[in-house]
Formats: C-alpha cells, sequence, structure tokens
C-alpha cells in the first residue's frame, strides 16, 4: 500500500516543467474555397482582457483608446509578424501532409471592449481539397492558449462542406499532453 | 520476496499511470485547469471594473481573493517549478515543514522576481511591458537552467564524497529554481498598472504570489512524504534514490535549458 502511494504522490507531483498558457485567445475563422480547394482562411484572433490592457498600454501611444495607423504598423512589427515563424499557429492536415503558413496578409488590429483584436488573411500557396482537410490552430509551445469559438466556410464550396469544431484527438503536442482545437471540413451527405 | 512484488506493482501502477497520460485523461485535465485559470482571469478583471465604478472595500477583497485562487491553480498546472523542487526536497531527503518551506520560497521567488520586472520595468525604464516579460524572462531562464544543471551534478558529486551538503543549500536552490519571473504574476501586475490602479498590482500580485507558493509547497511536502516512504521501504536503497534525484534535477535543468 505504501509503495502504491509512493509511486502515486511522485508521479503526481513530478509534472513536466514547463510553460503553460499565460495568454488567452478566442478565434473565428472563415474558410474561403473554390474549385474544390482551399483558397484562404481569414481569423479574427480576440484575446484577454489582461493580455490586451498590457498590449494596449505599449502600442497606443497616444492613449485615445485605439490603435492608430503608424502604431498599427509598430504593433505588427512589435508583435504579429514573430508568428511567422509558428504558422500563425495555423496547420492544415490532410492526410499525411501538413501545410504551413509563412506570411499573413490584410492585418488589421482593433480594440473592442477594451480588448484587442486582430484580424489576419492566410493565402494558400499550395493546393489543398477542402473535404476531408482539418485545420489545425494552436500554439505549439503553449504559451498562449488558442480555442477556435467559430468556424465557417466560404465561396464556391460552402454548400459541398461543413464546419465542424472539435478536438483533435490524433495529434498531441507540447510534449504530449495538450490536443489542440480543429476546423474539420468534411463533405456534404 | 515482498520487495520484488512492491517494486513489480509500482511497475504497474507507472504503466497505468503512463496510458492515462498517453490518452485523453490528462490533456483533459489540462485543458480544464486552462479554463479555469481562464475563468479567474476574467472574474479578477470584472471585479477590478467593479471596484473602479463603485470603490467599494468589498470589490478589494474578491480582487485579492480571486488572485490568490488563480496563484494556486496556476501553479497546479505545468511549469512552476514542482518537478524540480520535488527532485530537491528527495534528493536532500528532507521532508514535513522544511520541505513546505523550500516550497514555498521557491513559489516566493518566482512570484517576486515578477513584482520587482513589472514595477521597474513600469517605473525606471521606457521598455515596453511585454517586451520586458520575454527578453527578462528568457535571461532568467537560461541562468536558472544552468544553475540547476549545476547544482544536481553538485548533489550528486557530494552524495559519493560522503559530504553533507552546505546548509545554504536550501535558499540556493530555491533562489534559483524560482528565480525565472512569472509570466501570470506579471501580467497581472501589467493590468492593474494599465487601469492606473498601482495599489491593486501590488495587493493582486501579492496574492497571487502567495497562491503559487502554497500549491508549490503542498508538492514539496508531498514529495517529502513520497521520499519518506522510498526511504523506508527501500533502506538500502538510499544513496541510489537521492543520486537518482539529483540527476534528475540536472535534467529538468537540461529541459528548462532547451526550452527556451
Amino acid at each position: 500500500m505504501k509503495v502504491f502511494l509512493v509511486t502515486l504522490l511522485i508521479i503526481l507531483t513530478a509534472a513536466p516543467v514547463f510553460a503553460h498558457p499565460h495568454v488567452f485567445v478566442d478565434v473565428d475563422v472563415s474558410i474561403e474555397t473554390g474549385q474544390g480547394r482551399i483558397t484562404a482562411i481569414e481569423q479574427s484572433w480576440l484575446f484577454d482582457d489582461m493580455f490586451s490592457a498590457m498590449m494596449i498600454m505599449d502600442y497606443d501611444k497616444n492613449r485615445n483608446g485605439r490603435l492608430d495607423l503608424d502604431e498599427v504598423a509598430a504593433f505588427k512589427k512589435g508583435y504579429f509578424d514573430q508568428f511567422s515563424e509558428s504558422s500563425y499557429f495555423t496547420f492544415i492536415r490532410n492526410g499525411k501532409n501538413t501545410v504551413k503558413f509563412t506570411r499573413a496578409t490584410d492585418f488589421m488590429p482593433n480594440v473592442i471592449n477594451g480588448r484587442l483584436s486582430c484580424g489576419f488573411r492566410l493565402e494558400m500557396s499550395v493546393a489543398v481539397p477542402v473535404s476531408g482537410s482539418d485545420i489545425l490552430i494552436y500554439d505549439p509551445a503553449y504559451y498562449n492558449s488558442v480555442k477556435v469559438n467559430s468556424a465557417s466556410v466560404s465561396g464556391g464550396d460552402s454548400k459541398k462542406v461543413t464546419a465542424k469544431i472539435a478536438v483533435f484527438d490524433s495529434l498531441k503536442y507540447y510534449f504530449g499532453q495538450i490536443s489542440p482545437d480543429a476546423v474539420m471540413l468534411r463533405g456534404k451527405k | 520476496m515482498k520487495k520484488i512484488f512492491a517494486a513489480l506493482l509500482a511497475m504497474a501502477m507507472a504503466a497505468v499511470l503512463y496510458a492515462l497520460y498517453k490518452s485523453n485523461v490528462w490533456s483533459g485535465f489540462l485543458s480544464h485547469l486552462t479554463e479555469m485559470q481562464y475563468s479567474l482571469r476574467s472574474t479578477i478583471t470584472g471585479k477590478a471594473a467593479e471596484y473602479r465604478a463603485t470603490g467599494s472595500s468589498k470589490g478589494v477583497f474578491l480582487i485579492v481573493l480571486f488572485s490568490f485562487v488563480y496563484g494556486l491553480v496556476h501553479a497546479a498546472g505545468p511549469g512552476h517549478n514542482k518537478a524540480a523542487v520535488s527532485a530537491y526536497t528527495v534528493s536532500r531527503g528532507i521532508s514535513g515543514v522544511k520541505a513546505a518551506f523550500v516550497g514555498a520560497l521557491s513559489g516566493m521567488f518566482h512570484g517576486l522576481m515578477s513584482m520587482c520586472l513589472v514595477f521597474g520595468v513600469y517605473y525606471l525604464t521606457d521598455m515596453h511591458l511585454s517586451g520586458a516579460i520575454d527578453s527578462y524572462g528568457n535571461v532568467f531562464a537560461s541562468v536558472s537552467s544552468v544553475s540547476l544543471i549545476l547544482f544536481g551534478l553538485y548533489l550528486f558529486a557530494a552524495s559519493f564524497r560522503k559530504q553533507e551538503p552546505r546548509k545554504e543549500g536550501n535558499l540556493i536552490f530555491t533562489f534559483i529554481s524560482g528565480m525565472i519571473p512569472c509570466p501570470a504574476t506579471f501580467t497581472v501586475g501589467t493590468f492593474f498598472l494599465a487601469v492606473r490602479m498601482p495599489v491593486m498590482a501590488f495587493a493582486g500580485t501579492l496574492a497571487l504570489t502567495l497562491g503559487m507558493m502554497v500549491t508549490t509547497s503542498l508538492a514539496s511536502v508531498t514529495a517529502g512524504y513520497a521520499g519518506k516512504g522510498l526511504f523506508s521501504s527501500f533502506e538500502d536503497k538510499y544513496q541510489l534514490i537521492t543520486r537518482f534525484s539529483a540527476l534528475c534535477l540536472s535534467f529538468f535543468g537540461v529541459l528548462l535549458y532547451l526550452m527556451h
């Protein structure tokens, strides 16, 4: 009995000594389609109150409660552009293939009820079929906790596929501990 | 025979727990913990807004209370020295109040470093606060990880020389393990400074730090108890267990270094 307790206690106390989420992001996704392929992904990230307050304090230099053009440029350069290294937290899986992104366009931050929101667009550089694709949205470093709130499909194939938000159990990241949120695109029957 | 059975039972248990870890039980638990933290942060910011609107002293109490609870929950998740503190506690064979003290001190340094950083950067520099936690955090993480590696090796070597580690060892360890500024404490402090509530920035971060101290202390006490149980079940393996724990400490330092 003692050995049982000892083993249990050691394992439970010794959780991996790594980082964990300090920023919470709610994501709305819109997938553009055409000719059976994904053509672009538009996203809107809404950050939590605390992180938003910190970023607004840092970048809203004239304290007018919004980010003006020069402040947007500084914010993009100082904060947002780094996400190109982590594919803007967006990964498309289709079978064994994984598509990543290195460039975002149409970047536009806003302040909504004191919370920072960032909209941007990811254009596809390779052909990926709509049906059967899973769009995983997560921070591999788990510094940001990303939750997909809504997903929609637009464009030529919008009536042919459904977008379902689910936890992608097949993948566990952050040292095998967490499963990401995913938008699963499946053909309508 | 009894020891063989006990060892086999322990291995079977470890296998079951590993299976749970690889299944969705552990990830579900972590997701739940994350949701709780998000909810607590939203509650803190909501109470802050209420306090700004009403000026009620009850608001102050609630902010402090929820900050404390946030610290408790936050430190329960991965990455708050629990593993390093556990390894150290077992490697030194300490338990009870001493173990609690070690855990609490480590948590205290973790929170205090953040408090110093956020107030220092805000009042003494023109630096972006968002950039400060990344820049300074990485520096401290590198120093801490290398220090943990060396300290673990020192404890390992000391056991062969049959030399008792120095009395100041506990204090040194708690500082090097806790020196990385806690981003959550930093964010809470920044939030209250951003909404022009510097007194709440101090109170909130202090309460959060106290919460983290409780959790890390509990982890340390648990590890100390586990270590004591191991030593009594495997008396002839005392040196082996303490040396293995010292190497675990160095290993955690390596992992921390690779993370940053």
